[in-house]
């Protein structure tokens, strides 16, 4: 697994999760994942391509979409579904727009589609040409997990025809 | 302009096509309510600096 792609992932995570909820996320678990993805609660999947080529995923788990719907929004209790998956869409969107911001000022050219909220319970496997990484971040209140599929795909995009 | 996306290139693309500020998301409440004052101020002017300042 290439860490300089996943490091501004992890930087990222922890920056948002800090400056919107006011707590810290704390790396519990790393494992490398082989087969298709297992969504836990809500989630949303941001494709990249370009020099990086791959998907993340964000997913939150019960506790932590309630946490951040009321830090986001001021809202107790369990958010509605509707809620919480604006809530995964836009802490997602924050936390690949900081990556993003950190891979280019690396050198990285690429591009990053809209984040799209992930409904199905079984989701996809990573690239074949990319290994998978799922974190699982512990907060006060629940867990986020950060399932990451990407590869540097520069190196072709030099080779290849314009 | 508000985008979570804060490299220089879009930050400076944003500002040559009108923005008057940018600011990267997170956005923290204190300086967001500055940054409004200063953009709806009369003299409030396209700065890359002063965005540069608000990714802090």
């Amino acid at each position: 697994m290439n860490m300089e792609l996943i490091q501004p992932f992890i930087n990222s995570l922890d920056a948002v999760i800090s400056e919107i909820m006011r707590c810290s996320a704390r790396i519990a678990d790393v494992t490398m994942q082989e087969g298709n993805y297992q969504r836990t609660g809500v989630a949303a999947l941001v494709t990249l391509s370009g020099d990086i080529q791959g998907r993340i995923i964000l997913d939150m788990d019960t506790a932590a979409a309630s946490q951040a719907a009321s830090d986001l929004a001021g809202i107790s209790g369990e958010p509605s579904e509707e809620t919480a998956r604006e809530i995964i869409c836009e802490l997602t969107n924050m936390v690949i727009g900081n990556s993003v911001t950190q891979l280019n000022d690396r050198g990285f050219k690429f591009k990053v589609h809209p984040p799209e909220l992930f409904l199905i319970d079984v989701g996809p496997r990573g690239t074949l040409d990319s290994e998978t990484v799922l974190l699982r971040f512990e907060l006060p209140k629940g867990a986020v997990y950060l399932n990451i599929a990407v590869h540097d795909n520069s190196h072709e995009l030099v080779g290849s025809p314009a | 302009m508000v985008s979570s996306v804060g490299y220089q290139d879009n930050i400076l693309s944003a500002l040559q096509k009108g923005a008057r500020h940018f600011v990267q998301k997170p956005v923290k409440p204190e300086a967001f309510y500055e940054i409004i004052r200063y953009v709806l101020s009369e003299n409030a002017a396209p700065s890359p600096t002063a965005a540069g300042e608000a990714q802090s």
